[in-house]
């Protein structure tokens, strides 16, 4: 019994591209989901009205390991996000290496020569937990840390008006002007 | 009644799905667990930017321990770090369009193979990297002439440094080579090199007991603090010397200025006799990198805009050093 030449290949073909297509717009359309790999207080992490620092002006701030999605759209080395910010829907640029598929976090790591204690232990990558231990073990440690604490939070103050949480679209302020008054930019 | 169709094979077929399904997940646990080993061993290659930047800040910590950091503690100081905060961010977002790739920057080594020899991963991790919080740049409260960078984004100019420019151009030369080897991952080159080596040999390495995590990485982070007083390699160097050289010209500093402070530098060696443990005998000779830099803004006619290079210009950059340094 010939059956193939009964069976319905244009539907099921029209079925195909019809499913290839819906893919296909839902990627473009929807965006990629992706992660903020920058702290919030990096120049970085200003979403701008345009594709360079130097003309944008800044609509948002985004925090490290916030949801964004990408629209599909790129130049240079800015891409366009749709993001929520203070329950506001914000369309804007941000760089592509400030944004990760994954979030960040701290994973437990091995060396390539395996087996040795001392570098799986370290391996662990370092962060504020690791950095905390490291004080507590260690006046000396501490004493000099603390003065990178202190060295952090007048730069911090200076650039960004806050010790502890600096604006970033007020340094990229500084940024901006001290080319301008440099006449360093056309 | 209607016969149902079955083809001959069909009983074959899916006896053979099912077998295949089966091997199938064997298969995929297998390579699974095979591709999480990978991982796992390929792991300690790729760091996170906010472990680059505690890196970063255990490396400043001993740096500061040795040098005096200026502390921002009145109008002048403030002044100060403001500026050189403003100079490096300005940079790096006026240098977008400058190459990092390996092959451009290592034009000064002749052999080809030798020219790539960071390797598709180095260079990789080059293209996609990025600072948790941005540059931070601190001066340090020493005449002594040194700058060091980190991973993670701090940079640290002593005051003798600073002295050694006549201009902000020149200023602008060494805070582009300084921001050149963070930009091309020097420092967490130096770190995994480290790390894999498991060397853990500083001197201050009494700091710290026992071998808990925070001990461990204690004494990994000195050792690569101490190691870097020692100066990056010669490769490393010119590096940083070619994309800064490319740097200062596309933001519209003059490009020769790398030149000239390379030679106060050469100068300042031979006024104050620079010891074998000092942090400058472990560049490569200053005057193999002054040819190189000569030769490269020639062979690539480096210039700024011109508009960045008229009277006013230069001026309106000079008072404002002058006024912060001076």
């Amino acid at each position: 019994m010939n059956w193939w030449k009964k069976f319905p290949w244009r539907r099921v073909l029209a079925v195909v591209l019809a499913c290839a297509a819906l893919v296909f717009a839902a990627t473009f359309v929807r965006g990629e989901a992706m992660f903020v790999g920058v702290d919030a207080s990096s120049p970085d992490a200003v979403v701008l009205s345009e594709p360079d620092l130097f003309d944008g002006e800044p609509l948002g701030k985004l925090v490290a390991n916030q949801e964004v999605e990408t629209l599909g759209q790129s130049k240079g080395e800015y891409v366009k996000i749709r993001v929520v910010i203070n329950g506001k829907k914000i369309e804007g640029w941000v760089k592509r290496l400030a944004l990760r598929k994954e979030p960040l976090q701290s994973q437990p790591r091995v060396t390539e020569a395996s087996g040795a204690k001392q570098s799986a232990q370290a391996g662990k990558g370092l962060n504020d937990k690791i950095e905390k231990e490291m004080r507590e073990g260690s006046p000396e440690m501490n004493a000099a840390l603390k003065r990178v604490d202190d060295f952090e939070a007048s730069r911090n103050r200076l650039m960004g008006g806050d010790a502890k949480n600096p604006d970033p679209a007020k340094q990229n302020e500084h940024y901006k002007t001290f080319g301008k008054d440099g006449q360093l930019r056309n | 009644m209607k016969k149902k169709f079955q083809h001959p094979l069909a009983g074959t077929l899916l006896a053979a799905i099912l077998l295949f399904g089966l091997a199938g997940c064997k298969l995929f646990e297998a390579l699974s667990e095979g591709v999480s080993a990978l991982k796992q061993a390929k792991v300690a290659d790729s760091y996170d930017p906010s472990e680059e930047y505690y890196i970063g800040r255990g490396v400043s910590a001993v740096i500061i321990d040795k040098y005096a950091p200026v502390e921002a503690k009145d109008n002048r100081t403030e002044r100060q770090i403001t500026y050189v905060n403003e100079m490096a961010g300005y940079v790096e977002a006026a240098t977008k369009g400058v190459t990092r790739s390996a092959f451009a920057l290592g034009s000064h080594i002749s052999n080809e193979k030798d020219r790539n020899s960071r390797g598709e991963k180095a260079q990789e991790r080059v293209a996609n990297l990025v600072l948790y919080k941005g540059f931070q740049v601190g001066l340090l409260q020493t005449e002594e002439v040194t700058a060091f960078a980190t991973p993670g984004g701090f940079l640290w100019i002593s005051i003798g440094a600073v002295n050694l420019c006549n201009n902000e151009d020149e200023l602008a030369a060494i805070v582009c080579h300084e921001l050149a080897h963070i930009i091309l991952n020097h420092g967490m080159d130096n770190y995994r090199a480290a790390y894999k080596g498991e060397i853990f040999t500083s001197t201050l390495g009494g700091w710290f007991k026992g071998d808990g995590e925070g001990s461990i990485f204690g004494r990994l982070v000195t050792s690569v603090a101490e190691d870097a007083f020692k100066g990056y390699n010669p490769e490393q160097e010119y590096e940083a010397d070619a994309w800064g050289t490319r740097a200062l010209a596309a933001a519209g500093y003059a490009p020769e200025a790398m030149v000239k402070v390379l030679e106060r530098v050469e100068a300042y060696e031979k006024a104050n006799d620079v010891k074998e443990e000092d942090y400058l005998a472990h560049h490569p000779p200053i005057s193999n990198r002054v040819k190189y830099v000569k030769d490269l803004i020639t062979k690539e006619k480096l210039k700024p805009n011109p508009k960045t290079m008229s009277g006013p210009a230069i001026q309106a950059r000079n008072k404002r050093f002058e006024e912060a340094f001076r």
